[in-house]
């Protein structure tokens, strides 16, 4: 699985001060396939999403669909004042069909066209499946992502489309669970961007909300529950800090690449990683960077690189706590408190002991 | 994070082993006899297809479902009718139940499940019974401080403190390396080894796939559909027994802390209320405003009774006192001299540099003999506060 499009964008935000991920996300790296030139070895572990939860994530997508979105419109209509009987639908995946790669440019021509026409007051589609939209991350050198929504919905008030999400994970009154969340909603805030970007190109980017719509599954199911219209302004934020980062990355690759033309597993010490606890469970290369942070507070945890230092080795914090002399500005403001700790540990043991 | 837990996780990760962080527990003494409930769920769904469940000090019992999103649900009665038995003997007895989980992700499964089937209307009588137990134990589950389910990972991670980041910590197998180091073996490469494979209520990847191309063939009918649903049943078996054993070893490890439970009656008491009552009426979960405000405070309540208890532990208690909720004083003056009935006014020095009192505050003696209202704080010329309090 490559780092492409809304996925490759998405990660970038969730460590956006890690540039070593960062430059994998640019050069759309084959995660497992670089983790095994990087160290060596082959993952050893778990990578990409199981049969089990594609099919049924596409179960989902399929039954959502069908019909010219009959299941889709039901959910969607109420919520946005439409009769399902007269939502008018387009399917991009039917009209331009083929491998992602090569119907981008196709169906981002038709989402454009679809734009125009809003724009002049003609009747548009209340429902885009599968539209096609591009993130702008460095437009002067040519880098663009492409990223594709499940859906688009329009709002009659606004006289724009707000991006939706399909996720088959249920939720229970109006709720999925937060760590099923985190993830849909970075997703959506790029689609939101990628057509803001869109609409500015056609002037109306004043029409774009940073908001998006999702619909999850019932606890019954491959049914779907009502749709939830969410505001995405902190995600937005996260989105345009890693586009940033991104942009960054980009242009530093280039200037590397104006002296030596080289692969990116070359280059890769010129990007400096950023161990941090959020790595794990997200980024292929958690474990080397864990390993290259060995004995440092790094590998306690994000509060204690906040509080100590993040290259403090652990060694010295014990030495600290044992009355060891300060040497640094910032030892001397730990010591006393870590003498303090120490004797509350020690006492801790004691009482235990008793 | 406190420089005490930071501390805590340096030593932890010199020694390579888990401090213990308490010397109280929050959890009360097991009953005679404990219920465990380890399943197995298909990934990203909260649809059960396996369970390992039983009493924790004899071999678990498995059901299995070959099908989990097919209506049939029969596969679950005799779990149904074991947690009822246990439930059921357990409260006539006069003891209050206790459930043993895993983790957090196993709750939201059974509580998800308790949604589906308490009112099934395809489901037997004894599999709605049991969709309203599961039900009624998860929303006991979310009262702080409640008695009643017991999630393992919870428990050592209040406890302890090992020598990786909390979000290495939240994978139990991980988590266990540090509490159970194995002799002769590095600790942080076991734990991230086991954090490779999840540990939170689903089948290894390996065997999630093989179930998921045999459950193609087992929709059949002959003998080619029937021996497939039979090795279905025999891997989601494994993978039970597998989560089971996790749930064992986690259990044992919290209970081998030898943590003091002596002052957790009144908490003992508000889950053996809260679950009589449960159990025989088993009252929807409220929506009105009226019924959600009531929620709210009984969990306030419950967060302040749990807080208040949890000062009896002296880790706890020593945290609070550098965070400036808890302080020690010495009595500087009283007015009159000679009290004799409540209404008198005190002076106190508290010599720390963070406290979290100001004009107002109620505070109170840890033992809660004595309740008082501050009136006012200064700066002590020796440093710390000067307190005005009214007793």
């Amino acid at each position: 699985m490559s780092l492409v499009g809304a996925r490759g964008i998405v990660r970038a935000s969730r460590i956006p001060t890690c540039q070593r991920q960062a430059a994998l996300v640019v050069e759309h790296e084959r995660e497992v396939e670089f983790y095994r030139l990087f160290t060596g070895r082959d993952f050893p572990g778990e990578y990409g999403e199981r049969i089990s939860a594609l099919r049924r994530g596409a179960a989902f997508e399929r039954a959502a669909f069908k019909n010219d979105g009959a299941q889709l419109k039901e959910a969607l209509a109420p919520r946005f004042g439409y009769a399902p009987e007269e939502m008018w639908a387009r399917n991009f995946a039917k009209e331009v069909p083929g491998s992602p790669s090569a119907i981008h440019a196709a169906r981002l021509h038709r989402l454009t066209r679809v734009l125009g026409d809003l724009i002049a007051g003609k009747r548009v589609p209340e429902l885009l499946i599968q539209p096609q939209l591009r993130i702008p991350i460095r437009p002067e050198a040519g880098y663009f992502e492409f990223i594709a929504p499940d859906f688009m919905v329009l709002d009659r008030q606004r006289r724009m489309y707000v991006p939706g999400e399909l996720k088959s994970f249920p939720e229970r009154d109006g709720l999925a669970a937060a760590a099923d969340l985190e993830l849909p909603r970075r997703q959506a805030a790029v689609q939101v961007i990628a057509l803001t970007a869109l609409a500015q190109k056609l002037m109306v980017a004043d029409r774009v909300r940073e908001q998006a719509v999702f619909v999850f599954a019932t606890p019954f199911g491959l049914q779907l529950g009502p749709p939830h219209l969410e505001a995405l302004r902190a995600e937005c934020r996260e989105i345009r800090r890693a586009i940033t980062q991104l942009a960054t990355v980009h242009r530093r690759l280039e200037e590397l690449r104006s002296i030596k033309n080289a692969p990116l597993i070359d280059l890769i010490d010129k990007f400096a990683p950023d161990y941090r606890e959020a790595c794990h469970g997200i980024c292929i290369l958690a474990g080397p960077c864990k390993e290259a942070a060995t004995g440092t507070a790094r590998e306690i945890g994000d509060e204690a690189r906040e509080m100590v230092g993040a290259d403090m080795p652990l060694q010295r914090i014990i030495e600290l706590s044992k009355g060891a002399a300060p040497t640094t500005q910032v030892e001397a403001e730990l010591a006393s408190a870590l003498a303090d700790a120490a004797g509350v540990l020690d006492t801790l043991a004691t009482v235990r002991a008793a | 994070m406190s420089v005490i837990d930071i501390l805590a996780r340096a030593r932890a990760w010199t020694d390579a082993r888990a401090v213990t962080m308490r010397e109280r527990a929050t959890l009360s003494s097991d009953p005679p006899t404990a219920f465990g409930i380890a399943p197995i769920k298909l990934v990203s769904e909260e649809h059960v297809q396996a369970i390992a469940y039983g009493f924790l000090d004899a071999m678990p019992s498995f059901v299995t479902r070959w099908h989990p999103l097919g209506r049939d649900s029969s596969e679950l009665v005799p779990f149904a009718i074991a947690l009822d038995a246990y439930l059921m003997q357990m409260l006539s007895k006069g003891f209050l139940p206790r459930i043993w989980i895993s983790d957090t992700a196993t709750m939201d499964l059974l509580e998800t499940m308790g949604h589906r089937f308490h009112s099934n209307q395809h489901a037997s009588v004894e599999v709605r019974r049991m969709g309203k137990e599961l039900r009624l134990l998860s929303l006991e589950g979310s009262i702080p401080g409640q008695q009643v389910v017991a999630v393992a990972h919870t428990l050592l991670m209040g406890a302890m403190s090992t020598g990786q980041t909390g979000a290495e910590d939240a994978h139990l197998g991980a988590l266990m390396a540090w509490v159970n180091p194995r002799p002769g073996q590095d600790t942080v490469k076991l734990a991230a080894e086991r954090a490779l494979i999840p540990a939170t209520a689903m089948l290894d990847r390996q065997n999630d796939d093989l179930v998921e191309a045999l459950r193609r063939q087992a929709k059949g009918s002959g003998r080619r559909a029937a021996l497939a649903r039979k090795r279905i049943r025999r891997v989601l078996e494994q993978g039970a027994g597998a989560q089971w054993n996790l749930l064992i070893e986690a259990r044992d490890a919290y209970l081998s802390l030898g943590l003091s439970a002596d002052h957790l009656e009144p908490l003992v008491e508000g889950s053996r209320e809260r679950l009589r009552f449960g159990m025989s009426t088993f009252p929807e979960p409220g929506r009105s405003p009226t019924a959600l405000l009531a929620e709210l405070d009984r969990s306030e309540h419950a967060i302040a009774l749990v807080e208040d208890l949890d000062l009896a532990d002296y880790g706890t208690r020593e945290r609070a006192r550098r965070s400036g909720h808890v302080f020690a004083a010495k009595v500087l003056t009283w007015n009159p001299p000679d009290p004799r009935e409540n209404g008198f006014i005190m002076q106190l020095h508290a010599g720390q540099e963070i406290l979290r009192v100001r004009r107002g505050s109620m505070i109170r003696l840890l033992d809660g003999k004595i309740r008082a209202i501050v009136s006012d704080v200064e700066a002590h010329e020796n440093g710390g506060y000067l307190l005005t309090v009214k007793v």
